[in-house]
């Protein structure tokens, strides 16, 4: 049997150089604890995507807010491929939609900015102690109908946000997907 | 009215509605940078913080490049910049952001990734005491050819990097949209029932 600090520590990266310890302690995991997010936490999760560059100041991102309990979340996990089907554990569910298209015409950076966005909220989320997971393998035709998402706003992730879960009682499935180090390429930068 | 880099700050410095992590909350982007060198130990985390970002089926399609000022290496992107971005030869440090389209045959979140792990980087930079500007505007094929850069990467976005200007010599254009608020909308989000 595993435990989640033991997946927390399976978890721990191999570092070359000393980084902020959200980043460190950061992983998405697929075991979430049902508990209830306070809305002020919520709040300030959201605002940290709110204050994310982007191109030209253009802001190409917009999110639906699901809390468990409601019809949204009950809606937006239908959308989801089989194999994510832990995400209905989680707490909050967020859809990240990019918009490539503004009254500044095309925008080739929408999902870049997206991005970056998405990220914010993850870092934000992961100093007040909630994981984060997101997801691209779900029905975006099904979800843009059933939330009514308009073009030019196209879904393009589904995050959930939680505290982590009892691992020990987790399905096995879910363990063995978990129970690994976070793998990174060596090298991804050079001088020139 | 004599400005400075506190006044900048003041002025440029986001006014969240709710309390986030400092790393945002002081995060602007700047266009005057100071002289100052950026240590090599620093430029290695700001990097080991873009590896350990997150991407779809971990692919990690990112791929940077980076030259110091007086670099030939650095005067070659500056070449590649618009004029309206010609500021960012202020910056001690210029990085080249690639994204990889395909990994082992599969299509990548390539633009997404891209962007998570850039913002790990900036955040990082950012509570280490440096500023990034980023950059989409520059001529992307010519910095493929003059810069030999490897055929799979893609040079999406150019990081100017480097502590904040002192601002004393500023010439009075760069310092008008310097001065420009970049306010932030509110309705971005939608609470589902």
């Amino acid at each position: 049997m595993i435990t989640t600090d033991q997946i927390i520590e399976v978890k721990k990266p191999k570092l070359k150089a000393n980084i902020i310890n959200v980043l460190k302690e950061r992983f998405s995991p697929r075991v979430f604890l049902e508990e209830k997010i306070s809305s002020k936490d919520i709040n300030s999760i959201i605002e940290a995507a709110r204050w994310t560059p982007s191109s030209s100041n253009r802001q190409p991102w917009f999110f639906y807010v699901a809390e468990k309990g409601g019809k949204g979340f009950e809606k937006t996990i239908s959308c989801l491929s089989e194999n994510n089907y832990w995400a209905k554990y989680a707490s909050y569910l967020v859809v990240g939609c990019y918009i490539d298209e503004d009254e500044k015409g095309k925008n080739n950076y929408a999902q870049y900015d997206l991005g970056q966005a998405v990220m914010s909220l993850v870092i934000q989320s992961q100093s007040m102690g909630y994981f984060v997971h997101q997801m691209g393998g779900f029905d975006k035709d099904k979800i843009k109908e059933i939330l009514t998402i308009q073009s030019p706003a196209f879904p393009w992730v589904i995050i959930t946000i939680g505290k982590i879960g009892d691992y020990s009682k987790a399905d096995q499935i879910l363990v063995d997907k978990d129970n690994k180090e976070r793998k990174r390429k060596e090298i991804i930068s050079e001088k020139i | 009215m004599k400005i400075t880099a506190d006044k900048i700050i003041k002025i440029r410095k986001p006014r969240p509605d709710y309390s986030v992590i400092k790393e945002i909350a002081n995060r602007f982007s700047p266009r005057y940078f100071s002289e100052d060198v950026v240590k090599e130990n620093d430029i290695n985390i700001i990097f080991e913080a873009a590896r350990f970002a997150p991407s779809g089926w971990n692919f990690q399609p990112w791929y940077f490049y980076w030259a110091k000022k007086k670099d030939k290496s650095y005067n070659k992107i500056v070449s590649c910049l618009t004029r309206y971005n010609q500021f960012a030869k202020t910056a001690p440090i210029l990085i080249v952001a690639c994204f990889i389209k395909k990994y082992k045959g599969k299509k990548t979140y390539y633009r997404h990734d891209l962007g998570a792990a850039v913002m790990s980087l900036v955040l990082q930079a950012q509570r280490l005491g440096y500023y990034c500007r980023q950059m989409g505007q520059f001529n992307k094929n010519k910095l493929k050819k003059i810069l030999d850069l490897d055929n799979i990467h893609h040079p999406f976005v150019i990081i100017a990097l480097g502590k904040l200007g002192d601002y004393k010599d500023i010439d009075e254009r760069l310092l008008k949209r310097e001065l420009e608020l970049k306010p932030r909308k509110k309705d971005f989000v939608s609470k589902l029932d």
